[in-house]
């Protein structure tokens, strides 16, 4: 877990400004022995109301299962346990049949890897008090960066390809630059005219949005030779290879041959799962490092918590501020960027499909803590690789994914309800802050 | 204690009733198909359609005993045995098999087959477009026998599974390929046939001697719509005047409102909307002014007009993806399936026109009977579109 100092950031700002200033001993120094206890139990605390959320929109969900369960696949209580027991295949692999678990647990870490990267986006953000509704916005302008670089660069530079080495660094750089501009225009916006982030970020989302569908539906992005509207295929030596998998056809991928780390020749092992999530995983440490080893770490928590005390100390607001909005934007940038480089190998009109809003939600179920990241987004990757399965077995809408997604964020957001149902007293400095009000 | 904790999980289920009131909808318009036993009309909206399909298409599918279908298929070892081994999946673009759109027709298709050929049959409905692949694969790997996936938009992602799962078929709903794939067959629609009809339909309504159509964004179905219309009015009235306007788009109602109220501005008196919700905004606009109007694809008069009243909707040009759906499924029970394309035609049930509904008593009898007989000749062969794209 992070350091346990980390805790104490979640103190109410207004009521102990003091108590910010003086952290600054705190992140370099791991050893306060009066306090560590105390902090432990926080911890737990933390974990254990998130933990009984998941557990009770679970619960809730499956009433809601039993109540509309559709009278042709058996009785209430077969749907009901049908549903869950293929959600369960679907995200972990049936257990029965060994030769179905690798394709569902690679499908399950496909889906939690953009999450762990726009989740981070948003959680850095709310570390420094920052509401960035724009993770969305800014994972589109990052994919469709990326997927130029990937596309077009050899071709700009006018070379037949480029080496492996150069071109998927290029690529990825240019997801997280786009996606860091994009971010840096509301951060920008926000600590110098203190235009609210989450107005602009809206906003920004949308021009991003219709900014893709001119490029990709209409205008000078399209592929002439794909039926539905998307870019070329990004050539073989910019994607994010599949860490095993069967090569395919160049046929099916516009012409480029994309090389698995690792290749087979058995459908059992062509597993989607790609390098994409060694890059979320390297951002959570990056992360937490920035937040809990560095100078620059410690004035976005202080300016998050409470910018009066922070500009007192001497730090300035204003280049926290961008830089805050600028790295979250390049972390969902590169959500996208590893979407398209190392899944879809294009990108498509229709294609984040909300990532960049679910990852609002990782962000608040993991409590904006990096590590905690990871296991949110594999919760929220896995309820989405096995709804398919849920369906099939159950017959019941898909729509309940959505459904017990929605009530696990209830409960972590209303995290009273979880705390007087089980009986969990709050704990001292167990409130943290997600951002600052509005026009302060 | 006790009581304060029943009351708090009480409270949760009170906040959950929404949620479940909205799922026990769903599942209302789902049920009766599950207890209905008619073999061509499984659910409401594909109920009315079903008489005048019957008619044509009785002689190829259908009526044809499952018992059969089952005794060739088990005589067919290429279909690895009985016909209740087989299993069959569906894959829906994104939206839900109750939406009234190809989904549904899709469904119905599918569900038919269950009840008729006695295949299993399992669906995903697909939430988010990165998600086609993704579903496809979860039924190609647990080995179904087909995998059904609807809309164009899809194209890409078939084409991939069928690459990766060369012993599994797949079908798709609105694409065809270039190049034949063995094991996809693309189920496509004489649009110009479905549009042929109605648009005698309106040039016979028609009083000022103008009609309008509004089209989606002009790609090749929906230019086979507005050029089979053009040309099923001039087959019933050489003169009739056809305003043609597209639209570059097939989700802007209001934009497709206006270019209604242009043509109706101009005199049109019938306005046949074939572009997805851009037609839909069109032909709702259309019927508020007070002009006939036609629907496209489905039986609007159950999406668009919410099952009435309509009493401006003349008809709809329907594409019968239950039909190709099922026949698609026949074949593989039969052992035929092959990979190419399926075409609905007026001649296998494919393409159709809706029943008139609430202008049932407005359409003169001679004016059915016309309909009656345009449909039988595309059938047959003796009347053609004269639809060819450029």
């Amino acid at each position: 877990m992070a350091d346990p100092h980390d805790a104490k950031d979640h103190r109410d700002p207004d009521q102990h400004p003091q108590d910010v200033v003086e952290q600054p001993a705190a992140p370099s120094d791991p050893t306060v022995p009066a306090t560590k206890g105390v902090l432990r139990s926080i911890r737990w605390g933390e974990l254990l109301v998130p933990i009984l959320a998941i557990f009770t929109a679970i619960l809730v969900g499956a009433v809601i299962v039993f109540l509309s369960a559709p009278a042709e696949k058996g009785s209430r209580l077969h749907v009901t346990w049908e549903a869950f027991k293929g959600l369960f295949i679907g995200a972990f692999g049936n257990w029965a049949e060994p030769s179905t678990i690798p394709n569902a647990l690679s499908g399950t870490l496909v889906e939690s890897t953009p999450y762990i990267l726009a989740g981070l986006a948003v959680a850095l953000g709310f570390k420094a008090g920052l509401f960035n509704i724009g993770a969305e916005g800014q994972l589109l302008i990052g994919a469709l960066t990326a997927v130029s670089i990937g596309v077009w660069l050899p071709g700009w530079i006018g070379v037949e390809s480029l080496p492996a080495i150069i071109h998927l660094p290029l690529a990825v750089l240019g997801g997280f630059v786009g996606g860091g501009l994009w971010g840096a225009i509301p951060g920008y916006l926000r600590a110098k005219t203190g235009a609210h982030e989450v107005i602009t970020t809206i906003m920004l989302n949308y021009i991003a949005l219709r900014l893709i569908d001119y490029m990709i539906v209409s205008g000078p992005m399209k592929d002439p030779a794909g039926s539905a509207p998307r870019t070329p295929f990004v050539q073989g030596p910019a994607i994010l290879p599949q860490f095993v998998g069967v090569v395919r056809d160049p046929s099916l991928t516009g012409g480029n041959t994309y090389q698995p780390l690792i290749a087979t020749t058995s459908s059992t092992w062509d597993l989607r799962v790609h390098a994409g999530l060694l890059i979320a995983l390297l951002a959570v440490v990056f992360v937490w490092w920035l937040l809990n080893r560095t100078p620059k770490g410690f004035e976005i928590k202080t300016v998050g918590a409470n910018p009066q005390a922070a500009r007192y100390a001497g730090m300035s607001i204003v280049s926290t501020t961008v830089l805050t909005m600028t790295l979250s934007g390049g972390l969902a940038g590169l959500a996208g960027a590893g979407q398209v480089l190392g899944l879809e190998h294009n990108m498509k009109s229709v294609f984040s499909g909300g990532l960049g809003f679910d990852s609002i939600a990782i962000a608040l179920l993991a409590k904006s803590n990096p590590i905690a990241i990871i296991p949110a987004a594999l919760f929220w990757g896995a309820l989405r690789q096995g709804a398919g399965a849920m369906q099939i077995r159950s017959g019941i809408s898909i729509n309940l994914i959505n459904i017990i997604q929605a009530l696990v964020i209830i409960f972590v957001a209303a995290d009273q309800i979880v705390r007087w149902i089980y009986r969990i007293r709050r704990e001292q400095g167990g409130q943290m802050v997600f951002t600052r009000g509005w026009g302060k | 204690m006790f009581q304060k904790r029943f009351v708090a999980l009480l409270m949760l289920l009170v906040l959950a009733l929404p949620v479940l009131a909205a799922c026990g909808g769903a599942d209302a318009t789902s049920t009766p198909e599950s207890s209905n036993t008619g073999a061509t009309e499984p659910t409401k909206a594909a109920e009315p359609t079903a008489a005048p399909t019957e008619a044509a298409a009785a002689p190829t599918e259908a009526t044809e005993p499952t018992a059969e279908a089952t005794a060739e298929a088990t005589s067919e070892p290429s279909t690895g045995g009985n016909a209740s081994d087989l299993r069959i999946g569906l894959v829906t673009d994104v939206g839900k098999v109750t939406d009234g759109t190809f989904n549904q027709y899709a469904y119905e298709g599918l569900k038919r087959a269950e009840k008729e050929l006695g295949v299993k049959v399992d669906f995903i409905e697909t939430v988010n477009p990165a998600d086609y692949e993704k579903n496809i694969d979860q039924f190609a790997s647990q080995g179904y026998d087909l995998v059904i996936g609807v809309g164009f938009l899809m194209g890409d992602a078939i084409k991939a599974s069928a690459a990766k799962y060369p012993d599994i078929n797949f079908a798709i709903v609105d694409s065809t390929y270039e190049e034949t794939i063995p094991n996809v067959k693309g189920l496509v629609f004489s649009e110009d046939q479905a549009a042929f009809i109605v648009g005698a339909l309106a040039a016979s309504m028609s009083k000022t001697g103008q009609i309008g159509v509004v089209g989606g964004v002009e790609i090749p179905p929906v230019q086979k719509y507005v050029m089979g219309y053009e040309a099923g009015a001039k087959y019933v009235n050489p003169d009739i005047k056809v305003a043609k306007v597209y639209v570059p788009s097939f989700t802007d109602p209001a934009q497709g409102a206006e270019a209604a109220k242009n043509q109706i501005a101009e005199g049109a008196d019938v306005i046949f909307g074939a572009g997805g919700q851009t037609g839909s905004g069109g032909i709702q606009s259309a019927a508020d002014e007070g002009v006939y109007v036609l629907g496209v694809d489905q039986d609007e008069y159950y999406t668009t007009f919410k099952g009435g009243p309509a009493p401006k909707l003349l008809s709809s040009a329907l594409k019968r993806v239950d039909n190709a759906v099922f026949d698609t499924i026949k074949e593989l029970v039969d052992g035929k399936f092959q990979g190419g394309q399926y075409l609905g035609t007026a001649a296998n049930g494919g393409v159709d026109y809706a029943p008139f509904h609430d202008t049932e008593s407005e359409v003169p009898a001679d004016v059915k009977a016309k309909l009656d007989e345009i449909k039988k000749g595309l059938a047959d062969g003796t009347i053609e579109t004269g639809v060819k794209l450029p």
